[in-house]
C-alpha cells in the first residue's frame, strides 16, 4: 500500500485542490458523454475525449502517487484505446465494466480529497476490467466467457438486433437538442465548402446554437480569463497568429484549421472560468441589494422634489442622476444575478445514468430527452432541486413507463420516452417530466388513500382530478403495490414537495391514463430579489412574493360558500380554501363587508389558495431582507423590505401561512 | 534574464505540477492548455524552452511539435515531450517530429529539471 506521503504536504495541497476539482470536472462531463457513447458507439470524436479524460486522470494521479486510481484509469484507457483503434465494438457488457470503473473512480477521488488516502476496495472492479480486455483481445474465447458473468441473458444481440431504431431516433433528437453533440459533431462531418450545401434546416438550427454559443460565451471571456494567470487581449490575438504558424505548415498539414480553430474557440470560451467562493458572491448580492433599496428610496426623493421645485435646475440635474443610478442599479442586479447562475444541465446530466441503470433494473426500455439544458437558475435552487428531480425522474421510469411486452401489446413504441426539459417563464424557471407510460388514474389513488386511511370515504368522492392527484404527495403515500427497491429509497413525493416548497415553488400534475403524465415545477430564478405583488389587508401594506401567485380574481360575496365552517370559492371546478390574512396575522379584526371580494390565488407546491384582500396596490420588484437577529423568525414572515418612500413592510411566508392554517 | 518555458498539458494539474517544481528553479513558465493555445502564445514570447504534452485537445502535441519545426523562426528552440504514451512507437514518433527529449509521465521532479538544464545552461 502506498504510503500518501505527498497528499498531506503542505506545498502540494494547491496542486492536490486542483487535482480535485479538475477530477470532478472531468467526471461530470464524462457521466454524460458514456451516456452518449452508448447511443453512438461508433463516435470516433467522442471515443477520443473519453480516451483522454480516463488518460488525464491516470497522468495527474500517477503524480499524486495515488496508486489505486492510476490502476482502474489505466485499465479503462486499455479499453478505449482498443475501441478507439476498432480492435473490438462496444457492448452493454464493456458499458457496465467501464461505467462500475466510473463509479469506483469517483468515490476514490472523493475519498482523496476527503481523507487524503485511497481506501476504496477496487479489486472487483480491476478484475472485471481485465476479464473485459480479455475478452477483446480473444473474442473468440470471450464468447463462452461473456455468458457467464453477464447476469441477463443474451443482453447485446437482443438490444442490438431490437432496437436499432428506436436508438437511431434518439441520437437525432439528441443532436437537436444537446448541443455537446451537435458541436463535436458537425465540424468533424463536413468541410466548410460542404456545410454551405447542406440544406437539412436541423443541422443549420445546430450550426446557429453552436455560433451563439462562442458569441455568447465570448462575451463572458474578458471577465473570467482563466485563473486569472493571462492577460485579456490573448482573445484577440489568436486568429492571426496562428494563421502565421499554419501558414508555414503549407500542405503537410493534415486536418482543417479553421475547424480548428472553430473548435478552439469554443473549447477556450468554456475553459476561461474562475472559481469564486460564493460567499463572496453572497456578499456582492447582500450589497446590490441594498443598492436597490437605496435606488427606490433615491425614486421617491426624486418624484418629490420634483414636484416642489419644479423647473429649477436642481431638480432636472437630480432627475439626471436618478435617472442614471436606475439604470446601473438594474444592470449591476442583473450581472449580480447572472453570476450566480448555473446551468441546469449540471443536474441534468446526471439523469441518462439514472434512467439507463434503472430501466435495466426494471427491465424496461426507455430513452430520455433533454431539453433547455442551458437554461440557468441561482446556485442555491440548482443544489436544492436535485434530490427532488431524482425522485421524480425515478418515479417515472419506475411507475409512469410500462414494460416493453404491454406497451407493444397496446399499440405503443416498446420503448418508453421520458422528457426532462427546463425553460424560463418571466422570472420563474419552469421544470418538466414527462413521460409516456400509463399516466395517473385518479380513481385508484383514491381507493389506495382510504384504504390507508388518508382520507374518508366521503372526501375521497367529493375530490376533482386534480385534487385527486395531489394525493400523491401526502406522507405515506405510494402507488407501487409493493415498495421495490427502485421507489422505495426514503426520498418520497412528500420530501418532494417540502423541497419544492422550501423554495417556494409550485407543483402541478397533470396526467391521462394510458397516455402518460407530467409532473410540472415551477421555481423562481433566484431568492433574495423578487417581484412582489403589493396589497393592502385591513389597513396594512404587505406584499406577497409574485412567484406563489398563480391569479387574482374579484369574487361577489354570493359566490363565497361555506364547508365546515371555512369559506371557500369555486373557482374553474377547483375548490379553493379563503384565507383572511388579517385575522392570521392580527387576531380578528372588525371588517366593513363590501360585496366584491379581491381575492389572491395562491400555489403552494401542489396546493391552491385563495387569499382575501382589501386592496390590490401594485407590483414592484422587492429586495428580501431578514428581520435581524433580535427579532428571530417571526412566523409567516418571509422577511421585510423597504418601500420607495421609507416604509418598511413585512414580505408574507405564504407557505408558512398556509400550513398554519392547515393545522 | 530568466529563461522562458512554454508547458503545454491539457490538464490544469500537471501545469501547476510542472510550473511548481520549474518556478523554484527560477524559470519563467507560460503556460496552455492545447497545441491550439500553445501556437497562439508562441509568436509573443521569447523561448527558451518548451514542454508539451502529446494527447491534448484541437491541436495536439504531435502537430505542435510539426509546426513549431516547420516555422523557420521557431524551429531551434528545444522540445521535451511529457506523456503518459509511453509505447515506443510513440516515443520514436515524437522524436521523429522533431522533439529533443521524451519524459513519460508520470515522471520525478528531479528528471525533469535535469532535462530542462541540458537544454538551457
Amino acid at each position: 500500500m502506498a504510503n500518501y506521503e505527498i497528499l498531506h504536504d503542505p506545498d502540494m495541497q494547491d496542486i492536490l485542490d486542483s487535482f480535485i476539482v479538475e477530477t470532478r470536472e472531468i467526471l461530470e462531463n464524462l457521466d454524460s458523454e458514456l451516456m452518449e457513447l452508448e447511443s453512438s458507439p461508433q463516435d470516433d470524436e467522442l471515443l477520443n475525449k473519453i480516451f483522454r479524460a480516463f488518460h488525464t486522470i491516470k497522468g495527474t494521479s500517477g503524480f499524486l502517487g495515488l496508486e489505486r486510481l492510476t490502476l482502474v484509469t489505466h485499465k479503462c484507457e486499455d479499453i478505449l484505446n482498443k475501441l478507439r483503434k476498432g480492435e473490438a465494438v462496444l457492448n452493454s457488457g464493456i458499458m457496465d465494466g467501464i461505467l462500475d470503473a466510473f463509479d469506483k473512480i469517483k468515490l476514490l477521488s472523493e475519498c482523496v480529497d476527503e481523507n487524503k488516502n485511497e481506501d476504496v476496495e477496487i479489486d472487483d472492479t480491476l478484475n472485471l476490467l481485465v476479464s473485459i480486455i480479455e475478452g477483446m483481445e480473444n473474442p473468440s474465447a470471450a464468447e463462452v466467457k461473456k455468458e457467464k458473468p453477464v447476469t441477463a441473458p443474451e443482453p447485446d444481440l437482443k438490444e442490438t438486433a431490437k432496437a436499432p431504431k428506436p436508438n437511431k431516433k434518439a441520437a437525432a433528437t439528441r443532436n437537436k437538442v444537446t448541443k455537446k453533440t451537435a458541436t463535436r459533431k458537425t465540424p468533424k462531418k463536413k468541410t466548410d465548402d460542404a456545410f454551405v450545401e447542406e440544406p437539412e434546416p436541423e443541422e443549420i438550427e445546430v450550426e446557429e446554437v453552436e455560433l451563439d454559443e462562442v458569441e455568447t460565451e465570448d462575451d463572458t471571456v474578458e471577465v473570467l480569463e482563466e485563473d486569472g494567470e493571462e492577460t485579456p487581449e490573448i482573445q484577440e490575438i489568436p486568429l492571426e497568429s496562428v494563421g502565421i504558424i499554419a501558414k508555414s505548415k503549407g500542405t503537410s498539414g493534415s486536418g482543417n484549421v479553421g475547424d480548428k480553430i472553430a473548435k478552439a474557440a469554443m473549447q477556450k470560451s468554456q475553459e476561461s472560468n474562475i472559481r469564486v467562493d460564493i460567499e463572496r458572491l453572497d456578499e456582492l448580492l447582500n450589497i446590490a441589494s441594498e443598492l436597490v433599496l437605496g435606488r427606490n428610496r433615491l425614486a421617491q426623493v426624486n418624484s418629490d422634489v420634483a414636484l416642489e421645485h419644479e423647473g429649477t435646475e436642481l431638480s432636472r440635474d437630480l432627475a439626471d442622476v436618478t435617472k442614471q443610478i436606475d439604470l446601473m442599479t438594474d444592470e449591476l442586479q442583473l450581472i449580480v444575478m447572472k453570476t450566480r447562475m448555473v446551468k441546469i444541465g449540471k443536474v441534468f446530466n446526471r439523469f441518462p445514468r439514472v434512467v439507463r441503470d434503472l430501466a435495466k433494473e426494471t427491465q424496461k426500455e426507455v430513452r430520455l430527452i433533454i431539453k433547455g439544458e442551458e437554461t440557468e437558475l441561482d446556485k442555491t435552487l440548482i443544489e436544492e432541486i436535485n434530490d427532488p428531480l431524482v425522485h421524480l425522474v425515478r418515479n417515472s421510469v419506475d411507475h409512469g413507463v410500462e414494460d416493453p411486452d404491454f406497451r407493444k401489446k397496446n399499440g405503443k413504441d416498446p420503448v418508453g420516452t421520458i422528457i426532462l426539459s427546463a425553460e424560463h417563464e418571466g422570472n420563474n424557471i419552469t421544470i418538466s417530466i414527462e413521460d409516456d407510460g400509463k399516466g395517473i388514474d385518479a380513481e385508484v389513488l383514491k381507493e389506495k388513500a382510504v384504504s390507508k386511511g388518508l382520507i374518508t370515504e366521503e372526501k375521497a368522492r367529493e375530490l376533482s382530478k386534480k385534487d385527486a392527484y395531489n394525493l400523491i404527495f401526502l406522507p405515506g403515500f405510494s402507488t407501487a403495490a409493493k415498495v421495490t427497491n427502485v421507489s422505495g429509497r426514503g426520498v418520497g413525493m412528500d420530501v418532494v414537495k417540502t423541497n419544492v416548497t422550501k423554495l417556494r415553488g409550485i407543483i402541478d400534475v397533470e396526467s391521462e391514463v394510458g397516455k402518460g403524465s407530467k409532473i410540472i415545477i415551477k421555481l423562481p430564478l433566484t431568492l433574495a430579489i423578487i417581484p412582489g405583488m403589493i396589497v393592502k389587508v385591513a389597513n396594512e401594506i404587505v406584499v406577497i412574493p409574485l412567484n406563489s401567485v398563480v391569479e387574482v380574481v374579484r369574487v361577489h360575496k354570493d359566490h363565497i360558500s361555506s364547508i365546515n365552517q371555512r369559506q371557500v370559492i369555486t373557482l374553474r371546478e377547483q375548490v379553493l380554501p379563503l384565507i383572511d390574512i388579517d385575522t392570521l396575522l392580527y387576531g380578528v379584526v372588525e371588517k366593513k363587508e363590501s360585496d366584491w371580494q379581491y381575492v389572491v390565488v395562491v400555489g403552494i407546491a401542489e396546493r391552491r389558495y385563495g387569499i382575501k384582500v382589501d386592496d390590490l396596490v401594485g407590483q414592484k420588484e422587492v429586495v428580501i431582507k431578514s428581520l435581524g437577529s433580535y427579532l428571530g423568525t417571526v412566523h409567516g414572515i418571509a422577511g421585510s423590505t423597504i418601500l420607495g418612500d421609507g416604509t418598511v413592510v413585512m414580505i408574507l411566508d405564504i407557505s408558512e401561512l398556509i400550513n398554519s392554517i392547515a393545522k | 534574464m530568466k529563461k522562458v518555458i512554454l508547458v503545454a498539458d491539457d490538464s490544469p494539474t500537471i501545469r501547476k505540477f510542472v510550473s511548481f517544481a520549474l518556478t523554484m528553479k527560477g524559470y519563467e513558465i507560460i503556460t496552455a492548455s492545447d497545441g491550439m493555445e500553445a501556437l497562439e502564445k508562441i509568436p509573443n514570447e521569447k523561448l527558451d524552452l518548451i514542454i508539451t504534452d502529446l494527447n491534448m485537445p484541437n491541436i495536439d502535441g504531435f502537430e505542435l511539435i510539426k509546426t513549431i519545426r516547420e516555422n523557420e523562426l521557431y524551429k531551434e528552440i528545444p522540445i521535451i515531450i511529457l506523456s503518459s504514451l509511453g509505447s515506443s512507437e510513440e516515443i520514436e514518433k515524437g522524436m521523429a517530429y522533431g522533439a529533443n527529449s521524451y519524459l513519460v509521465k508520470p515522471f520525478d521532479p528531479k528528471r525533469i529539471l535535469y532535462e530542462v538544464a541540458k537544454y538551457l545552461n
